[in-house]
């Protein structure tokens, strides 16, 4: 378990590492905060022969308040994002999920655009860009480029991210007034990849009828998944238990899952449709709270 | 002193919870482990390990590899000269398989060593491993052990027939008429999970031969004296020029009570390139060939009368013992000992049970805390928990009707296990008390947030003092142990404890100090306990199987008496007094009834080793204070119970533990404290087996989980409160009246997982866990079991 040679450059800036990426032929990483590469790396499962690191930039870690959302710097440990205050307020759903992500030594080091480019699809992240309508920034030497979040996921550790370029930053859109938010996953300890998770984001107008909703899942496809067969569901109904039970039945269209050492892909579909309800559930008594 | 806690009944020492000496070091990063040692000139070794799980090797092309620059030295089985360990046992009815150091003409397990190779560091090596080419042509591979015995089945080694390498039958009483009259008749399949000890530290070895043609071996390993002695055995080197030092080791759990191909690898290269060589295991090499435990099938049947009377068991178990048989344990240390632990504190004499130990293509099975009894008393256990719920008699009944009462001791068990002593029933009365089952199991199992609650329990019989008694009514017959303690008493009147023993966690430097103290009459802080080097202790075979308490506490205990009444002797000369008349009071030797005559052991030892005028004629009594001493103890038996709550998820079969309540009595305790730290311990890694880990093996026998990523440990979110409490029924015969206390809750509190699981299904019918890890799916699996009857 120890990484085979490599060269190793340390980019004073993004748009200095995608000249290093134009300059260091096919077999060239960007390491960023190291959490998943190093062990790849470690396991000989990756082998590249340039790293490029860019976890020494000036400002590395940054939180923009924009305009009805924020702008993260891909680059920010995931820690810095979970203790905002701002983001706390605005977002408390991502705060939460980030929560989830492995353990807190781990949240220090590693970082938000490193997890989204990882794109686990157990990973909590990836979902949570879909909840949130994201933007991601990419940048090349060539320039840049804005990529919405369900155009970004590909398949399996895949995104759209191209060979020569670099996520920058991530842009979350913050939901309308009168919205609540649930988010639920089984993990078989603390800090685990997630067996299945669901996360859910309902607005309500002032009769208590949903008038927006996002539902997206996690650890049940190649990728993480909008469920927006469920999310019609719910438009213009109040809440009642079976309104909540039918929507998430309609996941299921969206759920690709497979087995693996822990769980079968009948289970995840399962869990994915119970975890569904209850993030709604959540998403609903909070939404009725805020009105 | 008086801040330091002292159970009831505690003496100047022994029943202290004293903080461990051993702590410090460790708690400020300055223990040094093997990866410490650096010594100049160093090279280091990575390992070219199978990556197939049983196939012919064609062609091992080195060119390349040796090619290399940094190359300093390739070894396979040509080189060692197809060198092996064999366990051979003592009673003649196993066949040996060979655990060879390289794998030659074929590989039978992913992972086995097929080159090593020696560059100036690990890095190197690994790039060098990268470039030897094998060439393999892959045969069957055998993964399941009912396959495996079936007529006609690929064979892992030719010579050994049908996979079986061992098998027994043992029966005792009445079988056929305990099941002819029984009421009910409970049948399971079960099959125990694969795990493995996974220590955090992994093994690792230095080797340095010197032009002196010494050989110094330090060793992440349990039983430093075994491995002098079979490295001379097996290496050919002169035994009195071999000094194995095991420095701190980070954890073992009988994982590291073998010899291991690699510690006989690393000093025959180091004797090769004349250099000082290390090797530390990574926790891929660790997952995929350090030893594995626990996986059995196991067929069970019990027989029992309405009234929950227990008429008598049957058992086959089936060891999944991998591709060899481990030094010096051997694959039997699962199916054949596991069986007899079937009895636990049960008082019935009817059973039958049979053993067989298989090969297949996966990594040996062999000892691990609690070794092949956790998965009998699961077996039995799960059994026992069906037949309540079937009955609707609570387990708790069963097992008060059932238990050996306390007036029944000496009692022999149905397998012929010698227990001692012990109250079960107050332990029991305890456990159920502190946990408060009685409420707790009249109250719904729904809760308000949707979960179900269980509550479970279980109790456990724990043979220890791993002594030739023991070994043999646990299935080792004509195994010898040899250990010793050597107490002297330094001209200072401070005090050198050697010992065979070699504490990797269970504070033997602590204890055996307190035990030394106590005979002695000495003051705790003037003695010093060394251990764990071969050139300064004193021979034996190590710390596992819950001994070093009784067998180390009973050799320094024999030890420092010797010396106690040899100072006494010298004191009657010096003081003018009847050595029967003296007292040894933390350092002062007085004259009973003339408190006002006294003198120091400092004083004493001083005038023993240099005051040739005061002490006594020297062909009397020689001028130094020191004894070895032997100690190969009777069979002694600890017992406990476990209760676990715990709450259900039934939409997604996860599980949070609630609470967990042990109770234990393994007689006189030398340290509380200590005993406590091994209950939760074992708890801790009871949960891992009973709730998280696996070794998942495919159909290819590829281990599909060789990382903490998804092989699972509990981590410290998974613990939950643990309350702990001790009844102390004193052995009545051992020194001391110790019993050991390590395998404790791997031999039980999975049972109480188990039983806590049914408990909380109750509400869908009669749905008990028939394998470990209990994970979601299992438990989802038994739901949707109870859905498909109806």
């Amino acid at each position: 378990m120890k990484p085979s040679a490599f060269d190793y450059h340390r980019a004073e800036n993004l748009q200095h590492a995608c000249e290093l990426l134009c300059s260091s032929g096919d077999d060239t990483k960007i390491l960023a905060g190291g959490q998943t590469l190093i062990a790849m790396m470690n396991f000989r499962l990756a082998r590249p022969k340039v790293l490029i690191d860019i976890s020494n930039i000036a400002d590395r870690n940054q939180i923009l308040d924009e305009d009805a959302g924020i702008r993260i710097r891909a680059t920010t440990v995931q820690r810095f994002v979970e203790t905002s205050a701002s983001v706390r307020q605005r977002f408390p759903l991502l705060c939460h999920a980030i929560e989830h992500i492995a353990h807190f030594q781990i949240r220090n080091k590693g970082t938000i655009g490193g997890n989204l480019v990882n794109a686990d699809p157990a990973s909590e992240l990836p979902a949570m860009s879909l909840a949130f309508d994201a933007e991601f920034e990419i940048i090349s030497v060539a320039g840049r480029r804005t990529v919405p979040a369900d155009k970004f996921f590909v398949t399996y550790y895949t995104t759209a991210v191209a060979p020569d370029e670099v996520l920058s930053s991530i842009r979350f859109a913050e939901p309308p007034q009168n919205s609540g938010w649930g988010f639920h996953e089984v993990a078989r300890r603390a800090g685990d990849y997630a067996l299945a998770g669901s996360s859910a984001v309902v607005t309500l107008d002032a009769a208590g009828k949903c008038t927006r909703a996002r539902i997206a899942l996690f650890g049940v496809a190649p990728t993480p998944v909008r469920a927006t067969a469920a999310e019609d569901v719910l438009i213009g109904q109040a809440y009642s238990e079976d309104l909540l039970k039918v929507s998430a039945r309609n996941v299921q269209s969206v759920l690709d899952p497979e087995g693996d050492v822990h769980v079968t892909a009948d289970y995840r579909r399962s869990v994915g449709e119970v975890l569904t309800v209850r993030a709604l559930n959540d998403a609903f008594r909070r939404a009725k709270a805020v009105q | 002193m008086s801040s330091v806690p002292r159970m009831k009944g505690a003496t100047k020492h022994i029943g202290i919870s004293r903080k461990r000496t051993e702590d410090p070091l460790i708690l400020m990063g300055k223990a040094k482990y093997v990866d410490d040692i650096s010594l100049p000139g160093q090279v280091e070794v990575a390992f070219l390990r199978s990556s197939h799980a049983h196939a012919d090797i064609k062609r091992v092309n080195l060119a390349k590899a040796k090619a290399h620059p940094d190359c300093i030295k390739i070894v396979t089985a040509a080189e060692m000269d197809g060198g092996s360990v064999t366990y051979t046992d003592h009673q003649g009815n196993l066949q040996p398989v060979a655990t060879p150091f390289f794998a030659g003409e074929k590989v039978r397990f992913v992972g086995e060593i097929i080159a090593a190779v020696v560059a100036p560091s690990r890095y190197i090596a690994e790039d060098i491993v990268d470039l030897i080419e094998v060439e393999y042509d892959p045969l069957p591979v055998i993964f399941d052990v009912e396959e495996a015995m079936k007529p006609g089945a690929e064979l892992v080694h030719e010579e050994i027939l049908g996979n079986v390498f061992f098998s027994n039958i043992f029966n005792k009483g009445d079988i056929s008429k305990a099941f002819h009259e029984a009421d009910l008749i409970v049948k399971e399949t079960i099959k125990t999970g694969r795990t493995t000890a996974a220590p955090m530290e992994t093994r690792g070895v230095v080797a340095h031969w010197e032009w002196d043609d010494t050989l110094t071996v330090w060793s992440s390993t349990q039983m430093p004296y075994p491995l002098r002695t079979n490295l001379a055995r097996f290496l050919h080197f002169p035994e009195q020029n071999i000094r194995v030092i095991a420095p701190q080791v980070g954890g073992g759990f009988g994982q590291k009570a073998h010899l291991f191909p690699e510690e006989f690898i690393l000093p025959w290269i180091s004797k090769d390139i004349r250099k000082p060589i290390k090797w530390i295991e990574d926790r891929r090499e660790h997952m995929l060939a350090a030893a594995q435990a626990k996986q059995q099938t196991l067929h069970i049947e019990l027989a029992m009368k309405k009234d929950g009377t227990i008429l008598g068991l049957k058992n086959k178990a089936i060891g999944d013992c991998g591709a060899y048989s481990m030094f010096p344990w051997g694959g039997i240390i699962e199916p054949a000992v596991g069986n007899t632990g079937l009895p636990g504190a049960f008082n019935f004499q009817n059973i039958q049970y049979e053993s067989f130990a298989v090969l297949t293509n996966k990594m040996c099975t062999s000892a691990y805390r609690g070794v092949g009894w956790s998965a009998a008393v699961f077996a039995r256990e799960m059994a026992v928990t069906k037949a309540a719920l079937l009955l609707k008699i609570d387990i708790a009944d069963i097992y008060y009707r059932n238990f050996i009462k306390k007036d029944e001791f000496p009692y022999l068990s149905a397998t012929n296990q010698t227990y001692d002593s012990g109250d079960y029933h107050q332990v029991l009365d305890k456990c159920l008390k502190m946990s408060d089952y009685r409420k707790l199991k009249g109250q719904p199992r729904l809760l308000k947030n949707g979960k179900l609650r269980g509550i479970g329990i279980s109790f456990f019989v724990e043979p220890t003092a791993w002594g030739s008694r023991v070994a043999e009514e646990s299935g080792y017959r004509g195994i010898t142990t040899h250990d010793s303690a050597t107490v002297e008493m330094d001209p200072t009147g401070t005090v050198t404890v050697k010992s065979g023993q070699f504490g990797h966690g269970q504070g033997t430097k602590t204890t055996m100090a307190q035990v030394a103290a106590e005979t002695l009459g000495v003051r705790f802080q003037d003695v010093r306990v060394l251990e764990g080097d071969t050139a300064t202790g004193s021979y034996g075979m190590g710390t596992f199987a819950s001994r070093s308490a009784v067998i180390g506490g009973g050799t320094v205990m024999r030890a420092a008496n010797d010396v106690r009444n040899k100072l006494l002797k010298i004191a009657a000369h010096v003081m003018e007094a009847n050595a029967a008349d003296l007292i040894v009071d933390e350092g002062v030797v007085y004259v009973k009834g003339s408190p006002d005559r006294h003198m120091t052991v400092r004083e004493l030892a001083h005038i023993t080793y240099f005051d040739r005028f005061r002490r006594p004629n020297t062909d009397e009594v020689e001028p130094i204070l020191s004894s070895t001493r032997h100690y190969d103890p009777p069979e002694t038996y600890a017992n406990g119970s476990h209760c676990v709550i715990l709450e259900l998820d039934p939409q997604t079969g996860k599980i949070d533990i609630t609470r967990i309540v042990a109770v234990e009595d393994c007689g006189v305790m030398i340290n509380p404290q200590i005993v406590e730290g091994q209950m939760r311990g074992g708890i801790g890694q009871g949960i891992g087996m009973a709730l998280l880990e696996s070794l998942e093996y495919d159909k290819n026998g590829q281990l599909n989980n060789a990382s903490f990523m998804d092989f699972l440990l509990p981590n410290a979110s998974t613990l939950p409160d643990i309350d702990c409490a001790h009844i102390v029924t004193p052995s009545p015969l051992t020194d001391g009246g110790f019993k050991g206390c390590g395998e404790a809750a791997m031999l039980s509190v999975h049972c109480a997982f188990g039983n806590a699981v049914a408990d909380a299904l109750s509400v869908y019918g009669v749905l008990v866990p028939t394998s470990t890890p209990i994970g979601p799916q299992q438990v989802m699996d038994l739901i949707r079991s109870a859905n498909e009857k109806r």
